[in-house]
């Protein structure tokens, strides 16, 4: 196993936390109380603050503003290679006390990632004629945000559009565009799987990529295996600390009303064509879903059984629990006037494709939430696969938990860094579970007639 | 409970003013290209004529068959079939106007306005 996570909390190197303003440069490493670095799979770019004590009345002196920015560089003791090094842009100080003898003064610096201010300060009016989703978002990555192409990592999307993009700040073009977006690697050849392109920023840099390829249970490269058990309380052994998970949150476990309402299981897309006259329905049935999926998942077994209500549907079957409604040009191409006028009309959107798909997808994504908080590791970073064993409440101790435990993806990830420790917080989601769920014994007596009667 | 994210009609009604700069359709059902103010920046080398949607026109229900054709550089109020998305515009009629073109500019303000009037040939089929 590779070497990962630190052994003791106090086993990392701090490196920079060095403030640039325009009065001077200060060195806030031994005057921080907490620093806090944050990736979020869905929540675009890295953000943090740090917290800080002193009386030397910098804010005054070295001019804050809001136009400062932060080196932060913090790395595993004795493993220099693992370290995150970034440099920020503080946005905003609050949380602001005088103490003691009114001479001492604590502050929270919030800080974010450049391109989140860049962006908030233009828009884009432009339109990309007959292209890729992919090649539109590198362009606005590029051209419109200044990221250089060794901090993107965009995969590619299947299909050419012809989009105008309607006067939209450069991060919410991208994500607007996504919504969009259908991974060239989910056609099967006959059918599209993947709809779930998502953007994100980690410590490598800038994403696009779906969560299937994320999950690819065929493909899936494993970072770790954590575990919890309650003897980590005792630290008996350090080894296993390292991978040991300290405490655990459920944050979201199954929702079936949620899950009817948000169309994970089923939903029914009405598109209509004003040009043609026609419309079409499009339902999507997680059951066939499942099926038909080439990855299989991280888990292997769907999240839910074989159930049906009094009318005899299960839950995939019941489509209309989730209806949409939207305008598309699926069957212009197929007009012979428009044939005969190549470039009359805007290539097809596919809505029939992105929006059952997506909206199913991103519910799914995030089924089963947990929170785990382990020893400091500056190689975790969002977009990781981990394992999770979390043993049974079972008495005999030493099964695994049937359901919880499992392969998860890393979607935020907190490292937490004080003078004293530095811990990291994970939040891992995962749309499949390690065992089948038992399917409903219909023919039992009880299940006749407290739920057939 | 109820889920209206991508069900046309209830995710708000978002209307829209701008300029027609081609009136050309080549599938001859008197649809536009319209350069709609806030959404199509003026700048024709990011989004030139031919690049913006064609507008679909909202014929009355009385003279559906009969319609006049819009000239260049009149002003249409219309809305999107798809909201906020803005890629399906609709015309819903003609404002009529002056045409004017000025710019001013002041200590910490510059306003500029454009003669769409004259500002694009007809293009097209």
């Amino acid at each position: 196993m590779a070497s990962q996570g630190i052994l003791n909390t106090r086993d990392y190197d701090l490196k920079s936390l060095t403030l640039l303003t325009s009065n001077g440069v200060i060195d806030f490493r031994y005057i921080m109380n907490e620093i806090s670095y944050h990736e979020d799979l869905f929540g675009g770019v890295i953000s943090g603050y740090v917290m800080v004590t002193e009386s030397s009345s910098y804010s005054e002196f070295l001019s804050f503003n809001g136009n400062e920015f932060l080196l932060l560089t913090f790395a595993k003791y004795d493993d220099p290679s693992l370290t995150i090094t970034k440099k920020f842009r503080v946005y905003k100080m609050d949380n602001r006390k005088l103490s003691g003898n009114m001479r001492t003064e604590t502050y929270t610096l919030q800080f974010c990632s450049e391109e989140l201010l860049l962006s908030e300060q233009y828009k884009i009016g432009k339109s990309y004629p007959n292209q890729q989703i992919s090649q539109v978002i590198k362009d606005i990555c590029t051209n419109h945000l200044g990221i250089s192409t060794s901090r993107l990592r965009i995969d590619e999307t299947y299909g050419n559009y012809s989009f105008v993009i309607p006067n939209l700040k450069p991060l919410d073009a991208i994500n607007w565009l996504s919504t969009y977006a259908r991974t060239a690697d989910g056609y099967n050849g006959s059918t599209f799987n993947g709809a779930d392109m998502i953007f994100y920023e980690n410590k490598n840099g800038f994403n696009f990529k779906s969560l299937q390829t994320l999950t690819d249970g065929n493909d899936v490269v494993v970072y770790n295996t954590y575990s919890y058990d309650p003897k980590n309380t005792e630290q008996n052994n350090l080894t296993e600390e390292v991978y040991n998970v300290t405490t655990y949150e459920i944050l979201d476990s199954y929702d079936t009303l949620n899950a009817i309402n948000s169309g994970m299981f089923a939903n029914q897309l009405l598109s209509v064509d004003i040009l043609t006259r026609k419309r079409m329905t499009t339902n999507f049935d997680y059951e066939k879903y499942w099926n038909d999926s080439s990855t299989g998942g991280l888990n292997h077994y769907p999240v839910t059984n074989n159930y049906q209500n009094r009318f005899g549907k299960k839950l995939n079957e019941t489509s209309q629990a989730t209806l949409k409604l939207v305008f598309s040009n699926f069957d212009e191409a197929n007009n012979a006037v428009v044939q005969a006028n190549p470039g009359s009309v805007a290539p097809n959107i596919f809505a029939e494709t992105y929006i059952p798909y997506r909206t199913a997808q991103l519910a799914l994504a995030n089924y089963t939430r947990l929170k785990i908080s382990l020893p400091g590791d500056p190689n975790l970073t969002i977009g990781s696969v981990i394992k999770f064993n979390l043993l049974s409440n079972d008495p005999s101790g030493k099964e695994l938990n049937l359901y919880y435990s499992g392969f998860y993806l890393v979607t935020a990830v907190r490292h937490m860094i004080t003078q004293k420790d530095y811990k990291t917080v994970l939040e891992i989601a995962k749309e499949s579970v390690p065992n089948k769920f038992t399917n409903i014994p219909t023919d039992s007596p009880i299940w006749k007639s407290v739920v057939g009667g | 409970m109820k889920a209206v994210n991508n069900f046309a009609g209830l995710n708000g009604f978002v209307w829209w003013v701008g300029a027609v700069e081609n009136r050309v359709d080549p599938l001859a059902l008197g649809r536009c290209q319209v350069r709609i103010f806030g959404w199509h920046t003026d700048d024709k080398s990011l989004i030139p004529t031919t690049d913006l949607p064609w507008a679909h026109p909202m014929n009355s229900i009385n003279t559906a068959k009969q319609f006049q054709p819009l000239e260049i550089g009149d002003w249409v109020l219309g809305f999107f079939m798809d909201g906020e998305s803005g890629q399906f515009p609709i015309m819903m009629g003609v404002l009529p106007g002056f045409a004017a073109a000025n710019t001013t500019t002041s200590s910490s303000v510059t306003t500029s306005s454009t003669d769409y009037s004259s500002s694009e040939e007809e293009s097209g089929t």
